[in-house]
């Protein structure tokens, strides 16, 4: 069966947010993809990694599929096994076969899975005894499985035992059913949502709108063979904004939980380092590309417009909408986030332990430095570790802070970004 | 989008041959370093070298070269990530978060804390310090 996945995704343009069975869909690169989880790995002496980061992932992919399947009115088992390995490549997790698994669970097999694929082919080697780095696909196809069989959430255990990582020519995961299901909570799904318009500010003739819209129009498709997306010199996921937003906000509390409260500002700063390692390659990246240049760079003159041209590119990827309403310098930038993913799944949580958002606070800060330092307007840049240091060493040259937050109590989400 | 489709699949020769049933681990030299630009230019390694090993010798040694050393060399945030990996341990000793993440010029921590230290740069990013950063932690 064949499943033209493409269609099913829905694109929020009053929300920057592009959704499929309930869950808002944000682009995000492998470097980001595995900064996140190292960072959160670092912590398993301290508490039990796993829980967070393949809970969240199966708490997901339940509440999606489960949607999905009901939206579309799928009951039979095998058009919804198709249905999910079509999605699972549609959003570049790689590609997988659900033919050997069933109400029981059973095992899964494959070459390509994005975590694994790109850890070994980017990364220096991981020692032999840690665990296979595919936790997202484990239990995503955990979640998955549940929502295949109508089974209740938490149902399906699941334990992944070989990975191209450990030098295993395919990634495995074993799934089986549980006497006592797992603690976890239905997805927040488009949780605690707003809507405005792309606001076009008059200062600029960077047509925001034509641009997100165009950018939205890009096939970023995944590799008919591996089921990844390469796209702007990095290998691409359009993974669940939900995953990367409680992974964030239930790491933060765990670790507080274990260490107490004094530990809390060196995990933010960890967050907001993701929105380093994400500006620096997913959008040094895009602001490098073939497609960059087609599609936005004959709207821009000065730095400014630089700033303004990426902004537009954010709703695209489902990040949520950037208004600028004061024209940016090369000392401070203040901008308004309307629907940012981030602010959005968290706000939908009783008494979060974030207050604002951390990846949010790095992004910008990012951006700007990747405009007025590396200046990439006016040069073609190589993203190595030598410019990463120069950006982000030790004393940033920028640092966001939230003036108002949604997490906080606030109606908005107000940023600053100023030089140091 | 035809020009990005090749390169990934280069990057994975040691891919083909590798055997299920014997897991190996990839030997370094298949590692693009050019595609890995928070660690590239780095003297990696598995083992401990020996100027580690006689440093270790020593009862007490200075942590800020190290760190100083790590977000220099290694990325800004390379620090605050050895520190969490190595804080359950490094606790259990009697050593404070606080004076972990921002050891004092002059503050001096029993080797044993720059063991726990030195394993996890060496698991997180497969590299020793060179002797240089070793000697200014030792002149305590």
């Amino acid at each position: 069966m064949r499943v033209e996945v493409d269609t099913l995704f829905q694109v929020r343009a009053a929300r920057g947010s592009v959704v499929l069975g309930g869950e808002p869909h944000v682009v995000h690169c492998h470097y980001y993809n595995h900064f996140l989880q190292t960072s959160i790995e670092d912590a398993e002496d301290l508490y039990p990694v796993e829980e967070v980061l393949v809970g969240t992932a199966q708490e997901i992919g339940h509440s999606l599929f489960r949607r999905l399947f009901a939206e579309l009115d799928v009951r039979d088992v095998g058009r919804r096994k198709a249905l999910v390995e079509s999605i699972y490549s549609t959003c570049g997790f790689g590609k997988v076969d659900l033919g050997g698994v069933n109400s029981e669970g059973g095992t899964l097999a494959t070459p390509y899975e994005h975590y694994a694929y790109t850890y070994v082919a980017t990364f220096p080697p991981r020692p032999p005894h840690k665990r296979g780095v595919a936790y997202f696909s484990q239990g995503y196809l955990a979640g998955a499985l549940e929502a295949i069989y109508d089974l209740p959430l938490g149902s399906m255990g699941s334990r992944q035992v070989a990975c191209l990582t450990k030098g295993d020519s395919e990634v495995r995961w074993e799934f089986f059913r549980l006497n006592h299901p797992l603690p976890l909570s239905p997805s927040v799904g488009e949780g605690r949502y707003e809507e405005a318009e792309l606001y076009q500010p008059s200062f600029t003739r960077v047509p925001m709108r034509q641009i997100r819209d165009a950018v939205l129009r890009l096939p970023l498709g995944p590799d008919s063979e591996t089921g990844l997306i390469e796209a702007f010199g990095v290998v691409l996921t359009r993974l669940p904004g939900n995953y990367y937003s409680l992974i964030s906000e239930r790491h933060l509390r765990r670790m507080v939980e274990a260490v107490g409260p004094e530990v809390a500002d060196v995990v933010l700063d960890m967050l907001i380092e993701s929105g380093h390692v994400c500006a620096f390659n997913t959008l040094g990246g895009v602001m490098q590309s073939a497609e960059w240049d087609a599609i936005v760079r004959p709207h821009l003159d000065g730095p400014e417009s630089w700033i303004y041209g990426i902004s537009a590119v954010l709703p695209a990827l489902g990040w949520g909408i950037v208004q600028i309403s004061v024209p940016p310098t090369p000392a401070s930038w203040r901008l308004s986030l309307k629907n940012w993913y981030e602010s959005t799944a968290i706000g939908a949580l009783s008494h979060p332990a974030l207050d604002h958002s951390p990846f949010a606070r790095g992004l910008f800060s990012g951006i700007m430095a990747l405009v007025y330092v590396a200046r990439l307007h006016e040069q073609q840049v190589m993203f190595d570790g030598a410019l990463y240091r120069n950006l982000f060493q030790n004393g940033r040259r920028y640092e966001g802070t939230f003036v108002e937050s949604r997490l906080a109590g606030g109606t908005a989400d107000v940023m600053e970004v100023k030089t140091k | 989008m035809s020009i990005w489709r090749s390169w990934l699949k280069t990057l994975l020769p040691w891919r083909e041959t590798a055997s299920a049933s014997q897991p190996s681990n990839p030997s370094e030299s298949i590692h693009p370093a050019s595609a890995s630009p928070l660690v590239s230019g780095l003297n990696t390694s598995s083992k401990p070298n020996g100027s580690s090993q006689i440093l270790l010798q020593l009862e007490y040694v200075r942590l800020l070269p190290i760190k100083e050393w790590v977000q220099q060399t290694v990325s800004p945030y390379a620090w605050d990530r050895v520190v969490i990996r190595s804080l359950s341990r490094v606790r259990a000793m009697g050593l404070s978060l606080g004076s972990l993440l921002n050891p004092l010029p002059h503050a001096v921590v029993p080797s044993s804390i720059l063991q726990v230290i030195l394993a996890s740069l060496r698991e997180m990013y497969g590299i020793e310090l060179p002797q240089d950063v070793l000697y200014k932690a030792a002149s305590v």
